[in-house]
């Protein structure tokens, strides 16, 4: 068995590690990978979830729903632990005070060259793949991301950690700590052949938004096309501009790639100018985009890799709480836990998506086989 | 003319290190910089802000750039 997860709903972090404990059993566990309610006292949870694995590297962040082989939860604690057929030898760093100038990702960079012998410039991305869970209400994940692939060709996925759409804290776990301001990072020496997928429920269309103005830091959008973005927006959408936000969820706007695009999703007005869940840097061109079914496009995208790829024995999702939103408006979460139910899986309903950069709207998913 | 598609493509080849599926990873780590590879072309003009931005690039993925020596 490459693999084991489990879940649990208990009330207390002691009663769900326990139960978490038993459903793992007796399994050697080279790496732990948890995500949990915020209900579950965040400040307590990684420190016991540690104290659960002694001697394991244990990994997690907070989150906004969680889910596990088979099915979408809210309010439980979701772990997945890898056995020796995947991890060869696995190092977690965590990078702190990540709104800081002197923040210190390139010391961990440089921790994991040491580590495994390699500069991570040199590490063979067939043969080494990152995970990575940021503190999803820093406003860091863009540059986080964009470092870490200034320094490494190793293709890192993750998450925005979460906290049931309080948007008050949000947390990281490494080791038996708890962080906040800060990313969390595993870098692993697979033994098994891994892919990654990233799928998103859209289309382009042939509508182009280029960002004129914009303040990327704050992810603030004030100008589309030279005119003020609301009125922008409302007139490629086809909507009166009063009405803008309503077309948020379903027409989003992407960044094109050959046949591919990275999502980024308006958030809210605020006067004409348009707040996103990612920034968008002035100049940017951009499509505007249709949404369609999660369910059918999720399926399909899997269904392809399986073919591509043989056998799945493990996927980690990191799913955008837009995406879990609108699967809870349409009561499909049951629907899409399926999708899910014949591989051994675990995830979280993320405030954004880390491939190559920070997205949204996407299931961004590890792929081990 | 010139002088930036040949930067560009020389950098997208030193980082991705000859792995032909890398190549595509690192045009997309560059459009996220704002750097769009694949609409740079021979005849795109080598403005100075275009030369600057290919060259800070080259330094955050700590590639030599013959290119532009």
């Amino acid at each position: 068995m490459k693999v084991k997860t489990a879940y649990s709903k208990k009330d207390t972090i002691k009663d769900s590690i326990e139960d978490i404990k038993q459903q793992i059993g007796d399994f050697d566990t080279r790496l732990l990978l948890f995500f949990a309610s915020p209900s579950l006292d965040p400040e307590k949870i990684s420190a016991e979830m540690q104290n659960g694995f002694t001697g394991v590297p244990t990994m997690g962040c907070s989150s906004s729903g969680e889910i596990v082989t088979g099915k979408m939860l809210d309010q439980s604690v979701v772990a997945m632990a890898f056995g020796a057929e995947i991890i060869e030898d696995c190092k977690i760093e965590v990078v702190n005070n990540l709104n800081s100038d002197n923040n210190q990702i390139d010391t961990a960079f440089d921790s994991f060259g040491k580590y495994f012998g390699t500069s991570t410039h040199d590490l063979s991305p067939d043969h080494y793949l990152g995970m990575v869970l940021i503190d999803g209400l820093s406003l860091q994940e863009e540059a986080v991301n964009d470092r870490i692939g200034d320094l490494t060709n190793v293709t890192f996925v993750g998450g925005s950690a979460g906290d049931d759409l309080a948007f008050n804290k949000t947390y990281v776990y490494a080791n038996g700590a708890t962080y906040m301001d800060a990313a969390a990072l595993v870098l692993i020496k697979s033994r098994a052949k891994f892919d990654f997928l990233k799928t998103q429920s859209f289309e382009a269309t042939d509508k182009n938004v280029v960002v004129t103005k914009a303040d990327e830091a704050q992810r603030k959008v004030y100008e589309i096309n030279n005119k003020p973005a609301t009125q922008a927006y409302a007139e490629l959408v086809g909507v009166p501009e009063e009405k803008v936000a309503d077309s948020f969820f379903s027409h989003p706007v992407g960044l094109v790639f050959q046949d591919d695009f990275f999502v980024r999703s308006p958030q809210r007005t605020d006067g004409e100018g348009i707040y996103f869940y990612c920034s968008i840097k002035e100049d940017m061109k951009l499509k505007l985009l249709n949404s369609g079914n999660i369910l059918e496009y999720t399926r399909d995208s899997l269904n392809q890799k399986k073919n591509e790829m043989g056998e799945i024995s493990a996927i980690v999702n990191f799913n955008c709480i837009l995406r879990t939103l609108e699967l809870k408006d349409k009561n499909q979460t049951e629907g899409y836990g399926d999708i899910f139910k014949s591989v051994p899986t675990v995830g979280f309903s993320t405030y954004g998506e880390s491939y190559i950069g920070h997205i949204n709207q996407t299931s961004t998913m590890v792929l081990f086989q | 003319m010139g002088k930036a598609k040949k930067m560009i493509d020389e950098l997208i080849e030193k980082k991705a290190q000859s792995n032909s599926f890398q190549v595509n990873n690192i045009k997309m780590k560059l459009m996220f910089k704002g750097i769009i590879p694949d609409d740079i072309t021979d005849d795109t003009p080598d403005t100075e802000e275009l030369i600057s931005k290919i060259e800070g690039v080259a330094e955050q993925f700590e590639v030599n750039l013959t290119t532009n020596k």
